[in-house]
């Protein structure tokens, strides 16, 4: 027999258990607000095009320091030009463009930083003497194209000019790419495996075979059989050469003529100085783009494939993994919807899913936004109005902030204001020929993906090392349409988890100082950096930097080759490797501290 | 930290490491079997003990190729462990077994953890209390004891410590070989450039490898430490034989701290060279065989091996060989003073039960010591090169500086003429001064002399300076070599007798003012030239009192030690005088002055020792006889206070600058091991042979001079540090423009020609380092973030480079046309 008082007690504590395990769940759901998208504030009124640092303004300052300007020396047509100009304009630099030196006429005071000359369109017997008098004045050079190979044979004057001893072999196909630690942010990189023609090299192979002099530094090398070569006769990639107090870079490859080429600069600059301070957008995104989960569609492959609908797959297979690699590397999932791809079949999204993503997204301090893409021959209005019938009924008054698109041209010919009037950043899919971040209107900022999560080469691998360089930014995205319409088994989710999972893990670890956001995070972040305008100088052992007025945070990466910081006022330091330093600045007014790198612990 | 700070730390890490396991680990071992001896036979023994055990065991190592850090350890402990057992009449397993009983109770439980604890403590409590009482009781006892040593002590750091912050350098420029012959025990290479003496460098290598000191600090801190126990050994053999009290004390004031003396016979105590700590054992080699006729004449002849004689017999042998096994200079002067002990003990040598013993233990230590060389040369080490320097030096075929010696006749007026040269000359500096002596006694007359004093280098130059005696000489030279021309009337035999009586007086009249001068000259040189005159007088006294104490049964021993010690002067005085005498140079002057120097203060404590011991046996007792000791030493300290004639602390400079040293100690300390080099001049390669390496200056600038600039020169190491003296010290030579500034003037110099030290000597170390410092500024303007500087006084700098160890800088370059310009 259990008496009163055991009876009690025992009803007691499982009430207690009871309360004490559902209280959480219950408090959670009841408190989650679901249909409210918290990064919403984050935008900082006024910060749009209008305000956003643009080369045209560059003789506008409110600073009393000159502006530090660059020169482009080459053809308008060429893909280096872009990415000077849009390097010029992240860094806030000035820029002069000239077609050949012929047209430029070096000035006598207000010297350019550095001149960037495609050395295709070089005339040596011409180009020559303005490039040492430019040398010789302190000018830094950048060899973003190397001259022709028969030009280099005619002329030793310029080979001993840009540090080269000799030319051992016009081509050469080089068994790997070393980039050493100390130039791009995230430190050293051996891109070879045993056998070049894997998938994940995909970088520029051959190259011409030049043996360089004394007075150079070697950022990138090719590397060939140790055993054969010593390390200081193979082919250099990337060098530097000093003259006097100018340096001359050199690129023997086709680096500058991606948008990553912004990162390569930046880190030239910070090279050729005792150091250097630019802003940074200091944002590491994941966009899940295309996420279909609502709609059976494709449901014949997919069922054959998991044994179930894509719903039911995306439910109980996706999200947990997506989850899982989220949690492992601290990312903020932008789950961009869909709520269908296929809007020719009869299967219509089912309502009641779409809140609970909006939950789990919550709960995993994400954001949803809305997607473009379709595999029907539906119109953009078509699509537009039907998602829009989707989302009202079913998301409240959720406000969708951010779009994905693989179309860019096509989402702004089209009517999404109407639907989407809250809109404010379009993320759109990686491309190295454009921009990473701007402004598509007034007010609309442009993030471009930065890599695929499930494809990691080599190329991929330096385009992210160039873009964290110049930017600090990252947008890794995942496009689920590849999971929902698979083309290769290399789509099905069990591989592609699996690719996706080693790549965020590994690629992106070096870059752990950098905030994960939102898109909409972001969004205020690159148009706080598009906005920003600074100065910065060194006196003797303090290196002053001016702001222009801020909210919040300003980002800066600082670059230290001399020394290591000491007091820091205005801002605080994160160490990232390197002679790299993350610089969070809350003060208009900046002073970091220069101290001798040189242990005194004996004197 | 700075500097300083670090030195003291280092030096007491090296005393406490070096007395920890030559004194104090055998006096924790053996400290039940000896405890009925003396406190300072008890210290000397341990010391012989430790020092002897440890050389053996890393030689027996050495020669298995199995030395390393867990051989040395095992080799310390397990015989230690074994010897405590013995001594404590149980074994190993037994003590094992004990050991194991004891942790089991506690795992089980049966002993807690509170109680085992308690115990600990307990045990920890009493032995600290015993040793405070014991401590306690002894300076209540031995008040004045205490403070003297203390203050010997104290002089000792004082007069030769200073050195250590002021020059941190090598003061001697064979340093740098010790150093290497000890890094190369690092590889097993024991007899690594030949067969020599290593006892001193195994006892460095054991404190390395046991402690982790670097082989460099080592040997700028242990040169205080062997000087400070060879001061301590020298004050506690006269605290063993001398029978006042104090009067130790006065020899120590007088050796420490009167300014009499000639630098050259103390300033080898700036630094850690082998034959310095091989003086170590000199003394209590002498002090064992003594205490051995004393204690051997108890025993009444008592046959058998197995008696209480033997132990001191033994720590004969072992010191004995320990000074056969540091520097044979050290055996030379123990020989000697046995040579002196068997005058002194005669009577009893030659007993049957004595004789056979000592030479027993003679031999044996000497095989002993000579084994490990032994082996090395039977299996086709060839001897080491100064061995044959010694050798040739000792047979009289070479002078000090390596030069040959003339075998001629030598004409006195040749003799005049060295000695017009030479008085002015410099002392002890041997080569040049040698050399000279030489050449100008042969182109005045033609002919040398075997014992011309112009090859030790102006000693003999001053015995003979501007002294009557030595015309005198001359006069009955010159009459004997008239007897031999026409036939002469027959002299009366009174007449000859006063004749050969004129001549061995004036012949001994001769050598005692040489003697004088040579010692006025080479020891006593702040002495004058009357106060040298009674300090010699002062040497025979303890020969005289000991004959008188040989008539009294109960102060025969002590009489012994008295005759002993001034025969052991006599000896020394009679090698310093060798040419003179034309007996075999054992050792050239400027090493016999040091053995020289280090016993007269003993033979002036013993000689007023025997004197207050005298008339404490006759006219007063021990208690005033110790008093007067006590005021003698208070007497003669305040003396040399007031008079200002104390000595200050030797100043010794260096062959290389403190910025080096510091510059060293910092780069040791930011980098891991292998991965730095520093391009300098010479010293540091052996500094830091065992942990980074080293790229000689010379070379380096060679490397790029003229049409080899066009060649790839890369150093593959991550650092690369670079040593530029701003004013280039004087690496044992000088030159008219001394310590100026490296200038592009001296850039513009071409390189020095030939190898060796000669090229950083002199101007030549001007020019180079102007050359190397124009390549800095070259290098650095082509790489500023990738160099710099590292560290830098008004006199130095080093410059610091980072390179990337997967593509190395070229380092050749064109540094302003300096290497490039045709000479």
């Amino acid at each position: 027999m259990v008496s009163r008082r055991n009876y009690v007690t025992i009803v007691l504590m499982i009430v207690i258990l009871m309360f004490m395990f559902m209280f959480t769940g219950v408090l959670k759901q009841e408190l989650n607000e679901y249909n409210v998208n918290d990064y919403e504030d984050s935008y900082t009124y006024g910060l749009n095009a209008t305000n956003m640092y643009r080369l045209d303004r560059a003789d506008n300052s409110e600073f009393e320091l000159p502006r530090r300007y660059a020169v482009f020396i080459g053809p308008a047509f060429v893909d280096i030009r872009d990415v000077v100009t849009y390097w010029c304009t992240y860094t806030k630099r000035g820029l002069q463009e000239y077609g050949s030196f012929e047209e430029y006429v070096i000035p006598e005071e207000n010297l350019p930083e550095v001149v960037i000359i495609d050395g295709r369109y070089i005339d040596v017997d011409r180009d020559l003497p303005a490039m040492r008098e430019l040398t010789q004045k302190g000018v830094h050079l950048v060899f973003a194209k190397m001259p022709h190979i028969t030009t280099m044979t005619d002329s030793p004057e310029l080979c001993e000019f840009l540090g080269i001893r000799s030319m051992r072999s016009r081509e050469v196909l080089v068994e790997g790419v070393h980039l050493f630690d100390g130039f791009l942010l995230g430190g050293e990189r051996i891109y070879a495996t045993d056998m070049n023609d894997t998938v994940e090299q995909d970088l520029e192979m051959v190259v011409h075979w030049y043996v360089l002099d004394g007075g150079t530094k070697t950022y990138i090398m090719g590397m060939m059989d140790e055993d054969e070569y010593k390390n200081e006769n193979m082919p250099a990639i990337l060098w530097r050469k000093s003259a006097g107090n100018a340096r001359i870079f050199c690129v023997n490859a086709n680096y500058m003529t991606n948008m990553y080429g912004v990162g390569f600069l930046s880190a030239m600059m910070a090279e050729a100085d005792s150091y250097e301070i630019y802003p940074i957008v200091n944002a590491q995104c994941m966009t899940v783009a295309e996420f279909s989960g609502f709609a059976e569609d494709n449901s014949e492959e997919l069922e054959s494939l998991y044994s179930c609908t894509q719903p039911a797959l995306y439910e109980s297979v996706i999200w947990p993994s997506l989850i899982a690699i989220a949690e492992k590397t601290g990312a903020r999932v932008s789950l961009m919807v869909t709520p269908q791809l296929d809007y020719s079949d009869e299967n219509e999204p089912q309502g009641e899913i779409l809140p609970r993503y909006m939950t789990l997204v919550k709960e995993q301090y994400g954001e949803l936004g809305v997607s473009m893409g379709r595999v029907s021959n539906t119109t953009m209005e078509g699509k537009l109005s039907r998602d829009y019938a989707y989302y009202v009924e079913n998301a409240g008054d959720y406000s969708f902030i951010s779009m994905y698109t693989d179309d860019l041209k096509e989402v702004m010919a089209g009517p999404w204001k109407r639907y989407f009037p809250k809109l404010r950043t379009v993320v759109t899919a990686p491309d190295d020929d454009e921009p990473i971040v701007d402004y598509l209107d007034r007010s609309m900022v442009m993030q471009r993906g930065t890599a695929y999560a499930k494809d990691h080469t080599y190329a991929a691998n330096l385009s992210i090392m160039g873009y964290e360089t110049a930017l600090g930014y990252s947008n890794v995205v995942l496009d689920m349409k590849d999971v929902s319409y698979p083309e290769d088994e290399e789509d099905y989710w069990e591989n592609l988890s699996r690719e996706l999972s080693r790549n965020l893990t590994t690629y992106w670890r070096d870059y752990e100082a950098f905030t994960q956001t939102t898109l909409t995070e972001s969004d205020a972040r690159v148009r706080k950096f598009l906005t920003l305008d600074y100065r910065a100088e060194r006196i003797n052992d303090d290196i002053f930097l001016h702001i222009n007025e801020f909210e919040g945070s300003a980002w800066f990466l600082f670059k230290l080759n001399e020394g290591v910081p000491g007091q820091v006022q205005g801002a605080t330091l994160q160490d990232m490797g390197g002679g790299y330093y993350l610089l969070e600045a809350t003060e208009t007014e900046v002073t970091i501290e220069v101290k001798s790198s040189v242990s005194e612990f004996f004197r | 930290m700075s500097i300083q700070t670090l030195t003291i730390l280092q030096f007491i890490g090296v005393l406490a490491a070096y007395l920890g396991m030559t004194v104090l680990l055998p006096a924790f071992v053996f400290n039940r079997r000896f405890r009925e001896e003396r406190f300072c036979v008890r210290f000397m023994i341990y010391l012989v003990i430790g020092n002897v055990y440890l050389m053996n065991l890393v030689l027996v190592l050495q020669l298995l190729h199995i030395s390393n850090r867990v051989t040395l350890f095992l080799g310390t402990v397990l015989p230690a462990v074994w010897a405590l057992a013995r001594v404590h009449n149980t074994t190993v397993k037994d003590g094992v077994l004990s050991a194991a009983r004891a942790v089991n109770s506690f795992l089980t439980g049966t002993m807690g953890g509170r109680l085992l604890l308690s115990k600990a403590l307990r045990s920890v409590g009493r032995l600290l209390k015993t040793a405070f009482l014991r401590v306690a009781g002894s300076i209540r006892h031995h008040f004045f004891d205490w403070v003297f040593t203390v203050g010997v002590i104290g002089l000792v750091l004082w007069q030769y410590g200073c050195n250590m912050f002021w020059n941190m350098g090598y003061c001697f420029s064979d340093m740098p070989v010790h150093n290497y012959w000890i890094n190369a025990l690092e590889d097993n290479h024991l007899f690594v450039a030949g067969v020599y003496p290593q006892g001193f460098h195994c006892i460095i290598y054991y404190l390395h490898k046991m402690f982790g000191f670097y082989t460099f600090v080592l040997l700028r801190m242990f040169g205080l430490v062997e000087t400070l126990m060879i001061h301590l050994v020298l004050l506690i053999f006269m605290k063993a034989c001398c029978r006042t009290r104090y009067t130790p004390y006065m020899g120590m004031i007088l050796y420490l701290f009167a300014n009499v003396w000639n630098i050259e016979t103390y300033k080898r105590y700036s630094s850690a060279l082998p034959q310095e700590f091989g003086m170590i054992f000199i003394l209590p080699s002498i002090y064992f065989l003594i205490a051995f006729f004393e204690d051997r004449k108890k025993e009444n002849g008592a046959k058998g091996w197995k008696v209480h004689s033997t132990r001191y017999l033994l720590f004969f042998g072992l010191s004995f060989s320990a000074t056969l096994a540091i520097h044979f200079y050290n055996t030379i002067v123990a020989g000697l003073f046995c040579m002196a002990v068997a005058v002194g003990f005669v009577g009893l040598l030659f007993r049957k039960a004595y004789f056979g013993r000592i030479m027993a233990a003679g031999i044996l230590s000497v095989l002993l010591a000579v084994l490990p060389m032994g082996i090395a040369f039977a299996t086709g080490t060839p001897p080491e090169g100064s061995l044959r320097w010694a050798m040739a030096v000792m047979t009289g075929k070479i002078d000090s500086s390596g030069n040959p010696v003339q075998t001629q006749q030598q004409d006195t007026s040749g003799e005049e003429t060295q000695s017009g040269t030479q008085g002015s000359g410099q002392p002890g500096t041997g080569a040049e001064d040698g050399t000279a002596g030489s050449g100008s006694g042969q182109s005045v007359t033609g002919q040398g002399g075997t014992a011309g004093p112009g090859q030790t280098g102006g000693g003999a130059g001053s015995l003979n300076g501007g002294d009557s005696g030595g015309q005198a000489f001359a006069d009955g030279v010159s009459q004997s070599q008239e007897t031999l021309q026409p036939p002469e009337p027959e002299v009366p035999l009174s007449e000859r007798l006063k004749s050969w009586v004129n001549v061995k007086w004036s012949k001994t009249v001769r050598f005692l003012t040489g003697l004088r001068n040579a010692v006025n000259v080479y020891i006593l040189s702040n002495a004058s030239s009357n106060t040298v005159s009674a300090i010699l007088v002062f040497t025979v006294i303890p020969g005289c009192v000991g004959f008188i104490n040989l008539f009294r049964r109960k102060t025969r021993h002590y009489g012994c030690i008295l005759i002993t010690v001034a025969f052991f002067t006599i000896f020394l005085c009679a090698v310093i005088m060798a040419r003179w005498l034309g007996i075999p140079a054992l050792m050239d002057m400027s090493r016999c002055s040091i053995y020289l120097a280090y016993t007269l203060p003993a033979a002036l404590a013993f000689a007023i020792d025997a004197l207050i011991s005298l008339a404490a046996g006759w006219v007063t007792t021990q208690l005033i006889a110790n008093m007067l000791s006590l005021g003698g030493v208070g007497l003669m300290v305040s003396v040399l206070l007031f008079s200002g004639a104390y000595r200050l602390p030797l100043d010794m400079p260096a062959m290389e600058s403190n910025d080096a040293i510091i510059c060293l100690t910092n780069i040791l300390h930011d980098n891991q091991r292998f991965m730095f080099t520093v391009i300098s001049a010479n010293d540091e390669l052996r500094m830091v042979e065992n942990d980074g390496y080293h790229y000689e200056t010379i070379n380096f600038l060679r490397a790029m001079e003229g049409e080899r600039q066009a060649e790839y020169l890369t150093i593959p190491t991550p650092r690369i540090y670079v040593y530029i003296e701003k004013i280039p010290i004087d690496y044992a030579i000088s030159y008219e423009g001394s310590g100026t500034r490296i200038s592009a003037s001296g850039a513009s110099r071409p390189l020095p020609q030939g190898g060796g030290l000669g090229v950083y000597q002199g101007r030549n170390r001007y020019t180079v380092m102007s050359r190397l410092y124009y390549w800095a500024l070259a290098f650095q303007s082509m790489y500023p973030n990738e160099m710099r500087v590292y560290y830098e006084t008004t006199d130095f700098v080093c410059f610091e480079i980072d390179q990337n160890p997967y593509r190395l800088f070229d380092l050749s370059i064109d540094y302003y046309g300096y290497n490039s310009k045709e000479y």
